[in-house]
């Protein structure tokens, strides 16, 4: 069942929608809106406005070349190969830069394995307690650093 | 395309020959130049070659009617696959910047109209083109997809990837554009 537009309004939309050439239209409309173009001066106007437009349209549409099957074919062969080999080229060249990223990210890494080494070792060093010579450790606290400080002031400063 | 996809050079020519016609004429009216049609061929033909090893048959496909002999429905799908590339790269050619074509000029032919038939009759090819150009590049490319050989709205939206409903509402602002820019040339020359 179809619904087919009453109104002018309603027409004009449906032309503008599927255009002016019946033999274009969904199934079934062409038959049942011959009568209202048949009896109706404003609709069938309306067709033949949406028929000349189309008309129009394809007149000033350039004609389409001859297709060169051959030429174009080889053309497009000889680009396809061209295609497919620097796609096979651009893999390699990234498996190529993949390994060599690798190899770059262990170079960088190397002197942040050093520091942290050295870091490790310098905690256990702390850890342990121990000093070069086997001397004891000189441990002061905040009122001797600063008596100690006013000791060497007052005795560089004396006449 | 099963063939063209493993790699058969004659598969693939069979198939540039046997579309490579309308293929052109699709390309013609959505670039708007016959000059760039060829090209624009050949590079979509390209794809096709470079994509078949992965090409499959859409879902979506499968529920367009196409009105088509029961061995059609293939052919029916590689269509729609090859229109949608064709128009995509229809409408990156058109917008390019345009340089003007002295070949694709019509010559004068003896026999024809005269002269000031031929200059009105050019006049209002210019204003069809202008506009033409002056629509939205969705509503262009809907309004001459949709009037292209036996097309439908259906095939239309597919090429455009668009649903027809979609489709339709463009067809309807670019024909009301239209009428309004060239009512003079759309009345009854009676």
């Amino acid at each position: 069942m179809i619904s087919v537009p009453q109104s002018l309004d309603a027409l004009q939309d449906f032309l503008d929608m599927h255009g002016g050439d019946p033999h274009r239209w969904p199934a079934g409309f062409a038959e049942a809106l011959a009568p209202r173009f048949e009896a109706d001066p404003a609709a069938r106007a309306m067709l033949a406005r949406a028929a000349r437009l189309e008309a129009l349209i394809e007149a000033s549409l350039d004609s389409a070349p001859v297709f060169d099957a051959r030429a174009v074919i080889a053309r497009a062969e000889r680009t396809a190969q061209v295609s497919s080999l620097a796609a096979q080229r651009g893999a390699q060249k990234e498996t190529r830069r993949d390994a060599m990223r690798g190899v770059s990210l262990r170079n960088q890494l190397r002197p942040l394995l050093a520091l942290a080494a050295s870091l490790f070792l310098g905690f256990l060093v702390g850890a342990s307690g121990w000093m070069p010579g086997g001397r004891p450790m000189l441990v002061l606290d905040g009122a001797e650093i600063v008596a100690l400080a006013a000791e060497s002031f007052s005795l560089e400063e004396a006449p | 395309m099963m063939a063209v996809g493993a790699g058969d050079a004659r598969a693939f020519e069979q198939l540039a020959t046997r579309h490579g016609g309308w293929a052109t004429q699709l390309a013609t009216r959505v670039s708007g130049s016959a000059a760039d049609a060829g090209d624009i061929v050949q590079e979509a033909l390209i794809r096709v070659w470079m994509k078949a090893p992965s090409w499959r048959v859409e879902p979506d496909a499968l529920a367009i009617n196409y009105d088509a002999a029961p061995a059609a429905p293939k052919l029916a799908r590689f269509r729609t696959w090859f229109s949608r590339i064709l128009v995509n790269l229809s409408i990156d050619q058109r917008r390019r910047p345009v340089h003007a074509d002295i070949d694709a000029s019509p010559e004068p032919e003896s026999g024809a109209p005269s002269a000031l038939e031929q200059v009105a009759a050019s006049e209002t090819r210019a204003r069809l083109k202008q506009a033409l150009a002056s629509l939205p590049e969705r509503q262009r490319t809907a309004l001459l997809l949709c009037q292209f050989g036996d097309a439908t709205n259906l095939d239309a939206a597919a090429a455009m990837g668009v649903t027809v409903g979609a489709l339709e509402s463009l067809l309807v602002r670019a024909r009301r554009a239209l009428r309004a820019e060239l009512a003079d040339l759309l009345e009854d020359p009676r």
